[in-house]
């Protein structure tokens, strides 16, 4: 049993860093375009039409995408008012009770956004613009990023409260 | 001790609480159906889609006949973009929407805001009347909703870049035009394009992301537009950007009415067209008067040169949509012939 959580934080810690590579991809994708828009437009005098959009979903993509590797590395916001106000022992709680509930609302999200997903990519929606890519393109981030959220919130659960650090290294 | 004291608080307050709400949600169920409209514009200051859909409440709030329409102005139930698919699921009961807003669901829908197509506010009218329009409203029917009253906006030009009368005018120029079909033909003449809807023209064309932009002359006013623009291009006699804007039902509000309420609404709605078309061409001339009090230069197109947007309308606009959409040949046609 041990080995398998243990063989399942590994797993999830990978797919964690490749949603990370990914969405430092898209993140420098999205400047390239940036540059590449202000040539066209201010340097050879071009009109730019799919630009400005392809940034917003890649920047999203990159946001949701992204996720997961942040709440591996814990760089995540968190609010620890409680925190400094209760023992050590009740913390130990409060944490896999918060874990609980962020994982509740990713799946929750991720759901939601499979549904959207799937709705635009059955009824082959466009986005209602000039260059007009499948909709389901940049839906598709959102269950994605969230799921991979979810499975890393339990992955973190198990890192804190089942198997120890240390163990996980050897 | 203290704690239990709260505790032996908290249960018959929460008790009494519940009490409250249950008898408040009787007293307001009793017979009354409860109906939420939305839509993106300003509320209360005159914007005409907003006077539309509150006349459409006050007289079915006054007909007593067990309906309650609340309307919720300025996006604050959803975004513009996302009314349609609110609509359609039964998310929310009315809307009055740019329609070319939905058209990466029903390519159709890019017919009513096609460059030329209306000619003027009586044309727009007559074509409400015609059969293209009973197209447009059965696509909007199978989708999932069902029109209540028909209203066709006249737009202009408004750049803070220079004035955009020939299509020369536009190169270089960052603008949107709150559908594909009208912005391939700013492309065709050179344009850049940003998309968005028109609640975002203000800020873009502040921070830099626009320098121009067309919508509606209600929308120019009441999104204060000319607080960032130094010239406006309005609609006159040769207005190219004509933009269909229905109010809708939920088809799911719509059957759960009674034909009584149907009816109610129906004449409702009726009036507040009838009241609409009589205010359409006004709009053009009080945002005329509104624009220029504020100092910003106001030109109109001649024959000639709308004429030459209608070319490259012709080539790029109305090409697309023949390519994307089955029976787009038929729906220009259509809309074509009406006289």
């Amino acid at each position: 049993m041990r080995s398998l959580i243990k063989s399942y934080i590994k797993a999830v810690s990978l797919l964690s860093r490749i949603c990370g590579v990914f969405s430092t991809t898209l993140i420098l994708l999205a400047s390239v375009v940036v540059c590449q828009m202000v040539v066209m437009r201010y340097g050879l005098g071009e009109s730019t039409v799919w630009q400005s959009e392809f940034i917003k979903y890649a920047i999203i993509a990159a946001t949701l995408l992204g996720s997961p590797y942040v709440l591996l590395l814990r760089g995540h916001v968190s609010v620890d008012i409680i925190y400094n106000y209760i023992s050590p022992a009740h913390a130990k709680y409060a944490s896999i009770i918060s874990s609980i509930i962020g994982l509740l609302c990713c799946t929750l999200i991720a759901w939601a956004g499979w549904l959207y997903f799937y709705e635009a990519w059955h009824e082959q929606w466009v986005t209602p613009t000039v260059w007009g890519p499948p909709l389901w393109i940049p839906l598709l981030p959102l269950p994605v990023g969230l799921f991979i959220l979810t499975l890393q919130y339990l992955a973190n659960i198990f890192i804190d409260h089942v198997i120890d650090p240390e163990e996980l290294s050897t | 001790m203290h704690r239990s004291k709260g505790i032996n608080l908290l249960l018959p307050s929460i008790l009494i609480l519940l009490v409250i709400l249950l008898g408040l949600s009787f007293a307001r169920n009793e017979g009354t159906t409860f109906l939420r409209a939305s839509h993106q514009w300003p509320g209360g200051i005159g914007d005409i889609r907003d006077v539309m859909i509150q006349m459409i409440a006050d007289e079915v709030n006054d007909a007593n006949v067990g309906l309650d329409l609340r309307v919720y102005p300025a996006q604050s139930l959803f975004r513009a973009t996302d009314q349609w698919s609110a609509l359609v699921r039964g998310r929310v009961d009315m809307i009055a929407l740019p329609l070319d807003y939905a058209s990466g669901r029903h390519p159709e829908f890019n017919a009513t805001l096609m460059p030329g197509l209306v000619k003027n506010h009586a044309h727009a009218r007559r074509i409400s009347d015609s059969e293209f329009m009973t197209r447009i409203h059965n696509v909007i029917e199978e989708a999932g909703a069902v029109v209540l009253a028909d209203a066709w906006l006249a737009g202009g030009f408004t750049s803070n870049a220079g004035c955009i009368l020939e299509p020369e005018d536009i190169e270089g120029q960052v603008i949107r035009a709150a559908g594909p079909a009208f912005e391939r033909m700013l492309v065709g003449a050179g344009a850049s394009i940003s998309s968005m809807p028109s609640s975002e023209i203000y800020t873009a064309m502040q921070t830099g992301v626009l320098d121009a932009a067309n919508t509606s002359s209600a929308s120019f006013m009441s999104y204060r537009i000319f607080e960032q623009s130094t010239c406006m291009t309005s609609p006159g006699d040769n207005a190219l950007w004509f933009m269909y804007e229905p109010v809708m039902l939920s088809r799911f509000t719509w059957d759960r009415l009674t034909e009584e309420q149907q009816q109610v609404l129906r004449v409702a709605a009726e009036n507040a067209e009838e009241y609409f078309f009589e205010q359409a061409s006004l709009l053009d001339l009080e945002m005329e008067r509104i624009f220029s009090d504020a100092g910003v230069e106001v030109v109109q197109m001649t024959a000639e040169q709308a004429n030459r947007w209608r070319d490259i309308a012709f080539e790029t606009s109305y090409e697309i949509f023949y390519d994307e959409v089955e029976s787009g040949r038929e729906l220009v046609r259509l809309a074509l012939e009406v006289e």
